[in-house]
């Protein structure tokens, strides 16, 4: 039996993953995540935290020892910039409303409320100029808000950020860092994965550090305390 | 003056064969340039050529027992091509095995067993040539209906899953993340694939084919941003270069298959030099 807080919207009990059945991905990691946290994962090359996020989108097995708890149709995710083919022939407005795909039903087209919510998700993050814009014409930053916007259609309550840093310049690393906080201001929960310790430590409520275990979990002065070697470990390598 | 026109344009339209063959060729068009825009933007040009030499084996099947006409061929290759279509699909359910493996497997597989199969054939090297580049002057009345059919079906289907299709194609990852069924959806992709295939082998062949897929889509891409408009754009593209390939053929007595693929290069290569924005002419003028 799993007793959880009444406002959490994250539950990860005993997740352990073993992809070629030598070296877990993940090994036994447990944490909770409450309703309007803003938590950054952090972790070295390889540590498991792509594998964390697909197990909590529910795209990998896992084994019955393990248990996530998590409302799915409420799951919004950022994928890594290089996994999308940026070239692809579709418009902002295109990628927002394919998160709606399950809401608009099988053999059904968008209605005029479906496109509302796109423009309204884009309009809260700054991007409404830009519906009509082919997605390669935008900068990386503005691309990953593209992505935020679509979650955000899908009434997501809880975002999940592969690493939304990587390759994006520090004039749109502000921006976005900017959209995520008033995001997380109006109620958005955020789990973020990031290879940056300096903003993980100064921007975010909670720091999750994970080394194919849960190294530390909790507040920035908790976890830089309880994991000093690890962090001293990971930032020289 | 009239007299020109007359003998360019109208003059081979009072054979029966050749307004069959326009019909086809259009046919055609609109059917494998919809579907290439899914070849185009997924990488899948290799599978496109994989896919129509699968369908050789019924094509064959058809041809040596004398059914090559009244819809044989097409019901033959349609047979052969979904089987394919569906091996591939399971082969790489799961990642199993790498698709470009998979695809590599069945192409040569299917390309022997109909090599096999023809060469039972008396016949052998007319039914061949047939199968490799096509036979559009032999189109029925009958197999126009029969492809008219299809084709309706193959963009009926896509035009009611475009949504999940597309979303599938861009970022499977969310398709997965949605619980939609992704791996019946890449099926049903592959399957109304090897149908368009087959529709159009009996206008330009076994050898042609996949061209008709990717080159019209290619060149949509230079000019549109959005899927469905590459769509609309490659139908039109390949539609008009059927008609126009079809008059070369007639009046310089050359092979319409060949002129077929002929004009579709020869438009991607104006398109690739010269489109706006995305050209090679414009990107040099932008650096110059």
């Amino acid at each position: 039996m799993i007793n959880t807080m009444p406002d959490t919207i994250l539950s990860v009990q005993h997740l352990s993953i073993d992809y070629d059945g030598t070296t877990p991905a993940l090994n036994n990691v447990s944490f909770e995540i409450c309703a309007g946290d803003k938590v950054a994962m952090i972790g070295p090359n390889g540590a498991g935290k792509s594998t964390l996020m697909k197990a909590i989108m529910g795209l990998i097995p896992t084994p019955r020892s393990s248990k996530i708890v998590v409302d799915r149709h409420r799951l919004g995710y950022v994928p890594q910039h290089q996994t999308i083919d940026w070239s692809f022939p579709v418009t902002v407005r295109d990628v927002v409303i394919m998160g709606l795909t399950r809401q608009i039903g099988w053999l059904r087209f968008p209605s005029k409320k479906h496109w509302q919510q796109v423009d309204t998700a884009l309009e809260r993050v700054a991007l409404s100029d830009y519906g009509q814009r082919q997605i390669s014409e935008l900068s990386g930053g503005q691309q990953q808000r593209v992505f935020i916007a679509r979650a955000l259609g899908q009434q997501a309550e809880l975002l999940l950020l592969d690493e939304p840093f990587a390759g994006v310049d520090m004039g749109a690393q502000s921006d976005l860092l900017q959209v995520i906080d008033e995001l997380n201001q109006d109620g958005l929960t955020i789990l973020l994965s990031t290879h940056d310790l300096t903003l993980a430590f100064s921007r975010f409520t909670k720091v999750l550090a994970l080394n194919h275990e849960l190294v530390a979990f909790g507040s920035p002065d908790i976890v830089s305390q309880s994991s000093a070697n690890f962090l001293s470990f990971y930032s020289t390598n | 003056m009239a007299a020109f026109w007359y003998n360019l344009v109208i003059a081979p339209l009072e054979f029966a064969f050749m307004q069959r063959a326009l019909l086809a060729v259009i046919l055609v068009g609109i059917t494998s340039g919809v579907m290439g825009a899914f070849v185009v933007t997924r990488g899948m040009a290799f599978l496109g050529d994989a896919l129509a030499h699968s369908v050789l084996p019924g094509v064959a099947v058809a041809f040596i027992t004398g059914n090559s006409t009244q819809g044989g061929l097409l019901i033959g290759g349609l047979v052969a091509g979904i089987l394919a279509a569906i091996g591939i699909g399971l082969l790489t359910r799961g990642q199993r095995l790498r698709e470009d493996t998979a695809i590599g497997i069945v192409f040569a597989g299917t390309l022997a067993l109909g090599i096999a199969l023809i060469s039972t054939s008396r016949t052998f090297a007319t039914d061949l040539q047939h199968i490799l580049i096509g036979n559009i002057l032999s189109v029925t009345a009958f197999d126009l209906w029969l492809m008219a059919l299809i084709g309706a079906i193959v963009l009926m289907t896509t035009l009611l899953l475009y949504k999940e299709l597309l979303l599938v194609s861009f970022d499977p990852t969310l398709a997965q993340a949605l619980r939609l069924p992704t791996e019946s959806l890449r099926i049903v992709l592959l399957v109304l694939l090897a149908v368009t295939v087959v529709i159009g082998v009996q206008a330009v062949g076994v050898a042609l084919i996949a061209a008709t897929l990717v080159t019209p889509a290619a060149t949509a891409r230079f000019f549109v941003k959005r899927l469905h408009h590459m769509m609309a754009l490659s139908a039109m593209i390949a539609s008009s270069c059927g008609i126009v390939a079809m008059y070369l053929a007639w009046h310089l007595n050359i092979e319409a298959s060949a002129a077929v693929v002929l004009t579709m290069t020869l438009v991607f290569l104006l398109s690739f030099l010269f489109a706006p924005q995305q050209g090679y002419v414009w990107a040099w003028r932008g650096k110059a």
